[in-house]
């Protein structure tokens, strides 16, 4: 315990302060001297959180499965007080002789100082590496003892127990790299990369050979539509287009239309213009000639005489109509001056049957006065004519009725039968002054009419009788001019339609081939291109192979050196594994501890066998025929005789909780493994078992080595601390 | 871990051809170092090149 054996050449620790980390809020200082020491205390009460500020200040970091679904930074706050803006920070003084080597670590800055040198940050890095000679993957995995690390050993899964054997032999960075280095994906880029090339290979071909159908088509198309071979180029297509331009400009001169002349055609792309010059062309000519123009107007008095044909046949008819309306009045009733008269006449004739009926009624009241004069009067006759009275009164009485009954009312009929001649003979008369003026204004509109074709046919004037068959002769007059022009005209049309045809047969028969060949060329100019590229692609393939197989010899070399340095690991702690599987576990059977490594194709296996005496014969897997607690004594030994063959400068040995799952007579045995361990290396013990601690004292451990005694915690821990006689 | 490195480099080394070789674990090596396996992953990522669209004409090569 004494630290001054041939160990005593690396560093030991020699004090932690904590301030603001974990379960220590403020600040805790913890002296250890360079002896070992015994951190003891209930469970929560901030042991642990002297391991992880030794990791953190150390390395600044913890091993990736301590830190899962957190930030570092909340992670390092203290669990009870964690407050914005405070900062965790830590120095741990180690020793070696008077040397002393100070590392200080807070949320922003490293530093290492030795002594009067003081380095910071990556060049602090450098020197902590090159003074203590460990990473902190050996930290954690030979200084730094944790049970937790060997509880896969226990586990029934290969592949868990085979990880628990990589961290326990640093093997773990090997499988994480194997994980990741899979040469699959690289070999299906190279795979991707010939089948692309392949793939469009397949395309271009299947392109060019429809456009090389397309132009034999083109080609035969020509032959048909009567080109020979020696038309089939450029130059036979602008000699076709000239000669069809004078054509078609010489037919134009002769109809008298100025048409542009065809541009030149020497290319296929310019056929298009061309074409849609000359369809241009032809339509202006169609338009324009001089027989078009004097049909047209031909065309147009033949329809402005049929209109004053048929206008002059409607009035004709509208003007006869009315003048034989009036003819038929007039012969069933004569003529209009004789109605007048009739009705004059009639009228007269009322007057003269209105006296008479008013003297007819003045006589037949006179016959009434002289009746009542008769019957007034005794007087047996009359006085006058002397007849006798009674005589007269009948006389009269009779006279009386005559009038009143026949003469009278003969006198009314004659005259109501002449009022009704007279209303008649007025009707008929109002009819015949109607038809009277329709006739007149139908000659009116008739007249008007024939100034208007005698204007347009022409001369002095026409006579009525003579207008319809002056119209006829003029329609088809018009008509012979007319069927004359548009047989010119169709000549025209015949001879357009030949330069049409002309062109058609260049359009569709000369340019398709030329257009085929320079697709065809184009193609092939740019299938060079492509090849260049395809070769690239390829060559890219090949990379892609090429990193593949490098990541498989990567591989391989990967393997082979994980089996190799497992091995010597192994190799070299297996002596010391060995010894104590022997002192911790006592089993009477199986009493000697085999572990190897198993190099497969893919991948390297570990046994983890107990047999008797070695005997192969009764080799056996150690998870089948040891109790859980000893499989964990002897993951302990495997761990201590691992964490003892580790070369480093660090002479110290972290053992956090050594005694789960362990029975009293192990945990004694652990406890004189330990001392035995700690007269050659400081040892630093943390446990929360009583029994333990008392078999550390028991085997004189305690009472050497500086004793934190953690009593309980609040937002700090309480800690006792006791030195050894040395140190006092 | 240097021990992983240097000995993975002499196994490398005893392969015939290996100088392409080496230079790759050196680059995935150096990788792993600065940021485990999620670095060598970014490293492949960079190196695996695809073939992009469906023709080679305009093709650049896509990463992963």
């Amino acid at each position: 315990v004494s630290g001054k054996d041939a160990s005593s050449a690396k560093w030991r620790l020699q004090s932690v302060r904590i301030r603001g980390f974990r379960g220590i809020a403020h600040e805790q200082f913890l002296e250890f001297g360079g002896k070992s020491a015994l951190l003891k205390g209930n469970n929560g009460v901030g042991k642990s959180t002297v391991a992880l500020a030794l990791q953190w200040t150390l390395f600044g970091k913890f091993p990736e499965n301590v830190l899962q679904n957190v930030s570092l930074d909340r992670f390092l706050l203290p669990v009870s007080a964690a407050t914005k803006g405070q900062v965790s920070s830590c120095e741990v003084v180690f020793a070696q002789g008077r040397e002393k080597l100070v590392v200080a670590r807070d949320g922003k800055s490293f530093s290492v100082t030795v002594g009067s040198e003081r380095l910071s940050d990556a060049r602090a890095e450098a020197r902590r590496d090159q003074l203590l000679g460990l990473d902190m993957d050996t930290l954690v995995r030979a200084v730094l003892l944790q049970q937790t690390r060997v509880r896969g050993l226990l586990l029934d899964e290969l592949k868990e127990r085979n990880r628990a054997m990589d961290r326990l032999l640093g093997m773990d960075a090997v499988e994480e790299l194997l994980e990741v280095l899979k040469t699959k994906p690289a070999a299906d880029a190279a795979n991707a990369w010939r089948q692309a090339v392949e793939t469009e290979k397949r395309e271009l071909e299947a392109q060019l050979k429809l456009l090389q159908g397309q132009l034999e088509d083109a080609e035969r198309r020509a032959r048909t539509a009567g080109f020979f071979n020696k038309d089939l180029n450029f130059v036979g297509l602008r000699n076709r287009y000239a000669q069809l331009g004078d054509d078609f400009e010489k037919l134009a001169r002769e109809h008298g239309v100025t048409i542009e002349p065809l541009p030149p055609c020497d290319t296929a792309a310019k056929a298009e213009v061309v074409s849609r010059a000359f369809a241009k062309g032809l339509q202006s000519v169609r338009v324009g000639s001089d027989r078009q123009k004097r049909l047209q107007a031909a065309q147009n008095e033949i329809a402005r005489l049929e209109l004053l044909q048929s206008r002059w046949n409607t009035v004709m008819a509208a003007r006869d109509d009315a003048a034989q309306q009036r003819a038929r009045l007039a012969a069933e009733h004569g003529a209009h001056e004789n109605l007048l008269e009739r009705i004059a006449l009639a009228e007269k004739r009322i007057v003269e049957e209105r006296e008479t009926l008013r003297s007819a009624s003045s006589l037949r009241q006179l016959l009434a006065d002289a009746r009542r004069h008769i019957e007034g009067q005794a007087a047996p006759q009359c006085p006058v004519c002397e007849q006798s009275a009674r005589d007269l009164d009948a006389s009269l009485r009779k006279r009386i009725d005559v009038m009143s009954t026949e003469t009278i009312r003969a006198i009314e009929a004659a005259c109501k039968r002449t009022e009704q001649e007279v209303s008649s003979l007025r009707d008929i008369a109002r009819r015949s002054t109607e038809a009277e003026k329709l006739a007149a204004s139908q000659q009116e509109s008739l007249d008007k009419l024939r100034q208007e074709i005698v204007a347009a046919l022409g001369g002095a004037g026409i006579a009525e009788n003579k207008i319809r068959v002056r119209l006829s002769e003029s329609i088809d007059a018009a008509g012979k001019t007319v069927r004359g022009l548009s047989e010119g005209v169709a000549a025209l049309e015949k001879a357009l339609e030949a330069l049409a045809d002309n062109e058609r047969t260049v359009r569709d028969g000369l340019v398709p081939v030329l257009v085929g060949r320079e697709a065809v060329a184009a193609f092939e100019l740019r299938n060079k291109k492509v090849e260049a590229q395809h070769a690239e692609s390829l060559a890219r393939g090949e990379e892609m192979a090429q990193l593949a197989a490098h990541l498989e010899r990567v591989r391989a070399a990967l393997l082979e050196a994980k089996e190799e340095l497992a091995s010597e690991s192994l190799g070299r702690a297996g002596p010391r594994a060995q010894q104590l599987y022997r002192l911790l576990v006592k089993q009477p059977l199986f009493d000697t501890l085999d572990i190897r490594t198993i190099p497969r194709a893919k991948k390297v296996d570990y046994a983890f066998e107990v047999s008797s005496k070695g005997a192969s014969s009764t080799a056996r897997e150690a998870r089948l025929v040891l109790s859980d607690g000893q499989l964990t004594a002897t993951a302990m030994a495997l761990f201590f005789g691992l964490a003892e063959s580790t070369q480093h400068n660090l002479d110290m040995l972290y053992v956090d909780d050594p005694t789960q799952n362990l029975d009293l007579r192990a945990k004694e045995a652990m406890a004189k493994v330990v001392t035995e361990m700690s007269m050659r290396r400081q040892i630093i013990l943390a446990t929360q078992d009583e029994d333990f601690a008392s078999f550390l004292e028991a085997s004189g451990f305690a009472g050497a080595a500086v004793v934190h005694h953690f009593t309980g915690w609040n937002h700090d821990p309480s800690v006792k601390t006791t030195l050894p006689g040395a140190m006092r | 871990m240097n021990a992983i490195d240097e000995t993975v480099v002499s196994k490398i080394r005893a392969q015939r051809e290996h100088a392409e070789v080496l230079e790759l674990w050196k680059k995935l090596w150096a990788a792993y170092g600065s940021g485990r396996a999620a670095a060598v992953e970014q490293v492949l990522t960079g190196l695996v090149k695809l073939p992009s669209g469906p023709g080679l004409t305009t093709m650049q090569g896509r990463r992963r």
